[in-house]
């Protein structure tokens, strides 16, 4: 079945510009978030080493990235110049007395390049020189506290402060514990009131009633072995019994061997059956290839029937599998049908054609 | 919201934003256009289901009726009729009772074929398009023609031209009908104009095997006339068409036509071509009595033409045509 879309070339129009607007949408959005359109605010500082700030280093203040290091470069008095941006957003936070601080973790977790902003009133111009703490400079500014400068964040203290509580908690478990196992020795001594105490005293109490049981269980086979003979003594009466039918039957068997009784005279070779079956075989031949046909057929019925059984699982699984198929194609052509971008998938209306014939006769003779 | 970003001191506004929004507007609506579509309302499924089913039936009798095979035809035709009856689609009905007619009619069944001509008649009369009748009255038209009765033929393909004016299909059928009682009176001038007519509109319309036909009428008429160069000729364009129709009845007719007349020009060997060709054509039709003609001319053109190996195997072929057509009941 061959499908064909309506209004083909609209609907690729449609989609080529949609595709052309995500596309400008994804670049746009990106740029935006690379901060391509955003302005940043170029400034310098100097550093008596270039560790730990390479270019690309983001400039924190108070866990914020507001800007970045752009440059370094060692100067010929060895001193490390650094050019660095801050953003946009943060610029009037660049006061008169900031300065910039590497910190550098005590257990080696690394450096951050924090700026700490100045408390003057006045906003630092673009290509302002910001010092570095660790310079005579910074060192001013921070003993004269012109810059808002948090308080240190010692690390090896905040771990040395949380080992407390977990040294608390090993000794409160510890002593749980002890307390456990005190428990459990006095309630095996007989001297606890709790439910382990109160299992220790049942356990205590079922051994002393073991002795009655056991006498229980004696009376009970006594009771079992009288019960017994009485059955024995039914079962002889019942053997006399049969010891009776068995000599009825030895007597008709006798009765059955005279030679006027009913077998002799049915087997006589004037009797009906010894005449019936006096054909030289022919009748049991018969019988036996009647016989042999039927176990043919019965055989042969029996492996149809098993390779049948065998074959239902497939035939049903083969039926069921039809019949959702069939189902699935009837959505699929439903969903088709209702799908107005297609034509001529599903068929339309067809014309029942008439039959034009003329008239063709005429001789040539 | 963008606004309040802005006024929210030192937070910059940002540029891609709006941009972003202005592109994604466009795209929420389209998707939205898009799936909104797919719950369209469907058309009455069950009824062009049946009358698809009716068509269906149509084309394959028509197939058959083409092969000959008037058994099936005519199956595939009465179920047709089932199937637009079920359905009251009054037009199907008579234009499965017309097909039905056509199946006598090729049969030779023509009380059956005129009787049901007429129901497919009367069927077509209360209907708003005319040309259901005309076909209906073409078809009676043929079927009175075959039993010997021009006049009222002609009655019937009078009655009917008026009513195929905007049948093109139609009108060609019965200007060529007509051309074939006008040629019987001898009233050669009108019988060509309708021809010439009819095959203008047959050529136009690429209705070949028609088109085949009118020339073939014309063929027979010009022989008539005494002129049978101009006959053959003929012939020989509606033998073309005939062979793009892929039309087997009218290709074997062409042939024998074309062999009848190159034999009475004296073209033996020509005619010889032709008859062999028009015989194996009607062997593949199963058309006994044709064959059996061809075969009987085929093994006396060989005895003239000297080939005694032909005229044995012909008047085999024809001792063999004959003993079917006696067994048959």
């Amino acid at each position: 079945m061959k499908f064909r879309i309506k209004h083909a070339d609209r609907i690729v129009g449609l989609f080529v510009l949609v595709a052309v607007g995500l596309l400008c949408a994804i670049v746009i959005l990106l740029g935006a978030n690379q901060r391509w359109f955003a302005k940043n605010y170029e400034f310098k500082s100097r550093f008596t080493s270039g560790t730990g700030i390479p270019p690309g280093t983001p400039i924190l203040m108070r866990g914020f990235q507001i800007g970045k290091i752009k440059k370094i470069t060692l100067t010929e008095e060895n001193q490390v110049d650094v050019v660095f941006d801050i953003y946009d957003t943060y610029y009037p936070k660049v006061r008169q007395h900031s300065i910039l601080e590497l910190s550098v973790s005590p257990i080696g977790l690394g450096s951050q390049l924090l700026f700490h902003p100045g408390k003057g009133e006045e906003v630092l111009a673009e290509g302002s020189y910001i010092p570095a703490a660790d310079t005579a400079e910074g060192q001013a500014v921070i003993e004269q506290e012109l810059a808002e400068i948090p308080p240190r964040d010692d690390t090896v203290s905040r771990l040395i402060a949380g080992l407390n509580p977990l040294l608390e908690n090993a000794s409160r478990t510890l002593v749980t514990v002890n307390r456990t196992l005190t428990e459990v020795n006095r309630a095996l001594a007989g001297q606890s009131t709790g439910p382990l105490g109160s299992i220790v005293g049942d356990v205590s109490k079922a051994a002393s009633e073991l002795p009655r049981a056991v006498a229980g269980a004696s009376n009970l086979i006594e009771d079992v072995e009288g019960r017994t003979d009485a059955l024995l003594t039914e079962l002889q009466g019942i053997l006399a019994s049969v010891n009776e039918v068995s000599a009825s039957l030895a007597k008709a068997a006798k009765e059955m061997e005279d030679p006027t009784g009913l077998v002799p005279k049915l087997l006589d070779p004037k009797g009906s059956l010894k005449t019936f079956l006096d054909d030289n075989n022919a009748l049991y031949n018969k019988v036996l290839g009647m016989m042999g046909d039927v176990e043919r057929s019965i055989r042969s019925l029996r492996e149809i029937m098993g390779s049948l059984s065998s074959e239902m699982p497939k035939i049903a699984s083969l039926l069921e599998e039809g019949k959702t198929t069939l189902q699935k194609t009837q959505d699929v052509l439903e969903g088709l049908a209702n799908n107005p971008l297609l034509r001529k998938g599903i068929p339309e209306r067809q014309e029942q054609q008439s039959l034009y014939r003329s008239i063709r006769e005429g001789d040539f003779q | 919201m963008s606004a309040n970003l802005s006024a929210f001191p030192g937070r910059a506004p940002r540029r891609g934003r709006p941009a972003a929004r202005s592109f994604l507007v466009p795209v929420t609506l389209a998707a939205a256009v898009l799936s909104a579509c797919s719950t369209a309302p469907k058309p009455v499924a069950e009824v062009v289901a049946r009358k698809n089913q009716a068509a269906e039936y149509s084309k394959l009798g028509d197939g058959f009726l083409a092969k000959r095979d008037y058994a099936s035809a005519q199956r595939f035709y009465e179920e047709s009729l089932r199937e637009n009856r079920a359905v009251d689609n009054t037009e199907g009905v008579a234009i499965s009772m017309n097909s039905i007619g056509r199946v006598y009619l090729a049969a030779g069944r023509l009380d059956d074929a005129e009787a049901t001509f007429r129901e497919a008649l009367d069927y077509a009369g209360p209907l708003k398009n005319p040309s259901f009748r005309a076909l209906a009255l073409a078809n009676l038209g043929e079927a009175l023609y075959a039993r010997g009765d021009g006049a009222a033929a002609m009655e019937a393909f009078q009655e009917a031209l008026p009513l195929a004016a905007r049948d093109e299909r139609t009108l060609a059928v019965l200007l060529h009908d007509r051309a074939v009682v006008y040629r019987d009176q001898g009233e050669w001038a009108a019988a060509e104009s309708d021809l010439r007519r009819a095959a203008g509109i047959n050529q136009r319309l690429k209705r070949l095997a028609e088109y085949g036909a009118n020339l073939y009428l014309l063929g027979n008429i010009a022989h008539k006339k005494g002129n049978s160069e101009a006959a053959l000729d003929l012939l020989r364009q509606a033998l073309e068409a005939d062979r793009k129709a892929e039309n087997s009845a009218g290709i074997a007719a062409d042939l024998e036509a074309l062999a009848v007349l190159s034999r009475g020009l004296g073209s033996r060997e020509d005619a010889f071509h032709y008859y062999r060709r028009a015989f194996d054509v009607f062997v593949t039709l199963d058309s006994a009595e044709a064959a059996l003609r061809c075969a009987e001319a085929l093994a006396v053109l060989a005895a003239e033409l000297g080939r005694p190996e032909d005229v044995r195997r012909y008047r085999e072929y024809a001792a063999r045509i004959r003993s079917s057509l006696d067994a048959r009941p």
